[in-house]
């Protein structure tokens, strides 16, 4: 294998990903080689180490088998020295994100995994793209590690069984040069139970509704412990954006205006209201509108105008430059179930406010999908004339020559979540995509019995008080 | 004063070996190398691979990138699959990957 230079352990990780030992003949070359008229002499002067990896090379690794490190010990003169000490150790074999860690003893680990009835050594799935193999126990370990508690892990849990989805190309997410991550909405009772926030700074961190903070580092610390996906190693997202703790937050379920017709993003994933669900899109970057209330016709108008610009603006690129034969919802894409160009989160009122003048939500997405085509002269611009055919061609009637073309091939592309507070104004495009995946993926949040449940509500009660309820009664 | 011991799971997990290598090959000569495009100017390396290959090895037999899709679009993976049984490919060398 010729490889760029730095790459040696993507590379290694890509090959313990499809279940080969973490090695592979390599001749690696000056990452200024990979541009065009480039001098090739390093593989001149490389030919024979390509030749001995063809004839001599021998891997170090010659049997098959599961392979679980053992469980570490770190001493220290007190306990508190022990656990500096093995917050530095596990700095320096990079098993934590930088931030402080919870030692993951079996003590606390056997204590998160209170919060499931699954087995715990239950495949879940392999992590890309080192392809670590993800059980309810390593999951728990992850949660402890991120400060979290038992009745976080089932949300947790069905956000991995989300992302190990072939449709959502997790290996992409953690491995590519773009920057994407994994956004997650919940949906469902298990969201105001757990304390996940839906209201203000929802897509932040927040003491009084810590769930989304420690499932979301829980879940970054998955992708780089079990995935591999250490930033310069195997991760080549060159800025790396969102990455402390994800977004894990609520749709705003209190708020809803279900009698003015709407229908929340669980039931738009084809699942009934009420269900306990994770949606989880991969997000490549988040931008923020400011726009005004939706008060009147011609607020509910200049909204529509703002958003797409919002929306239009940041299509273009990503889809011109990363069409990789996926069925994904960006231009010229085949569309299927769950495909996602990317997501509109406003708050309550906003959604009211366009309820109570006659939109219904679909509406509001076509008229997202509407407003937000890009003009003829631009499309021409960014794409050439073979890639403009291809689309047409996959398109579906959808893209025209001389008209303008959408930004997905249908409406329900644009996902529209409410989340925010009860308030109107502001919101978010979060657009999917770049090299990280086009697909939405929705899956039941799997709880413990009742009796279970309960318990474990009742002691985060006596841990952290009473449920903060203002942001949830919007006084 | 006696030491506290900590004991902590290994974050990182499991993993599983189910592939190995296969034995390499004595001699190219007589041999199908194929050659798979991983971008990043991998079509001039690979000609340039093959070049230098042909000179040392008379007799090698180079299925060239131009006979396979790019590996960098991952659902072309069958496809190149299927093609490497069709060309009985004896040994692979993809570049550029990174």
């Amino acid at each position: 294998m010729i490889i760029r230079e730095g790459f040696a352990d993507v590379v290694a990780n890509a090959f313990a990903g499809l279940g080969f030992p973490r090695e592979a003949p390599e001749l690696e070359v000056p990452d200024r080689m990979c541009v065009p008229g480039s001098d090739l002499s390093p593989v001149r002067e490389g030919i024979d180490k390509i030749i001995y990896g063809l004839t001599k090379w021998e891997p170090k690794t010659n049997a098959k088998g599961a392979f679980a490190p053992p469980m570490v010990t770190v001493t220290g003169k007190d306990y508190e020295e022990a656990v500096t000490s093995v917050n530095n150790l596990f700095l320096r074999n990079m098993w934590s994100d930088g931030l402080p860690i919870l030692p993951p003893t079996e003590e606390r680990v056997n204590w998160i995994l209170t919060g499931t009835s699954l087995p715990r050594d239950k495949v879940i799935g392999k992590i890309m793209p080192r392809g670590g193999i993800a059980t309810p126990l390593m999951l728990a370990v992850s949660l402890a590690m991120a400060g979290g508690r038992p009745e976080y892990l089932p949300v947790l849990i069905a956000t991995v069984e989300a992302i190990v989805e072939p449709e959502f190309y997790h290996h992409f997410v953690n491995a590519t040069t773009g920057n994407p991550f994994p956004l997650v909405v919940v949906n469902g009772p298990i969201a105001k139970q757990i304390r996940l926030n839906s209201g203000y700074g929802c897509m932040g961190l927040n003491p009084m509704f810590a769930a989304g903070a420690s499932i979301g580092r829980a879940l970054r610390l998955v992708l780089l412990d079990i995935g591999g996906g250490i930033p310069g190693f195997a991760s080549m997202a060159i800025q790396g954006s969102n990455r402390v703790a994800n977004c894990v937050f609520a749709e705003d379920e209190e708020h809803f205006p279900y009698s003015l017709g709407w229908e929340l993003l669980s039931v738009d994933q084809g699942f009934p209201q009420g269900t306990n669900l994770v949606t989880v899109i991969p997000a490549a970057q988040v931008d923020f509108i400011m726009a005004s209330t939706v008060s009147t016709e011609a607020t509910a108008q200049r909204c529509i105008r703002d958003y797409s610009w919002a929306i239009g603006v940041t299509s273009t690129m990503p889809a011109a430059s990363f069409n990789f034969g996926r069925p994904y919802g960006g231009a010229g894409a085949v569309s299927t179930k769950g495909s996602v160009y990317g997501m509109v989160i406003f708050a309550a009122n906003t959604a009211r406010g366009f309820a109570a003048l006659g939109y219904s939500k679909e509406d509001v997405r076509k008229a997202f999908w509407e407003a937000s085509k890009t003009p003829w002269d631009t499309i021409k611009s960014i794409y050439s004339s073979d890639k403009i055919k291809d689309i047409i061609d996959k398109g579906g009637g959808v893209f025209a020559e001389g008209q303008p073309w959408p930004i997905s091939v249908e409406p329900r592309s644009i996902f529209i979540a409410v989340a925010g507070g009860e308030q109107s104004d502001h919101a978010m495009w979060v657009m999917c995509g770049g090299a990280s995946g086009w697909t939405a993926v929705s899956k039941q949040i799997k709880l413990p019995a009742k009796a279970v449940r309960d318990k474990l509500i009742e002691q985060a009660e006596k841990d952290l008080g009473p449920m903060p309820l203002p942001q949830w009664t919007g006084k | 004063m006696k030491e506290v011991e900590v004991e902590v799971h290994n974050p990182t997990g499991a993993t599983e070996i189910t592939e190995l290598f296969r034995s390499r090959l004595a001699d190219l000569n007589g041999k199908t190398v194929c050659e798979v495009n991983a971008g990043w100017e991998g079509h001039r390396t690979l000609a340039l691979v093959t070049e230098l290959l042909q000179k040392q090895f008379p007799t090698v037999n180079i299925i060239p990138s131009t006979e396979f899709p790019g590996s960098r679009n991952d659902s072309e993976h069958p496809k190149i699959m299927e093609l490497v049984k069709k060309f009985k490919c004896d040994a692979i060398i993809v570049g550029n990957a990174g």
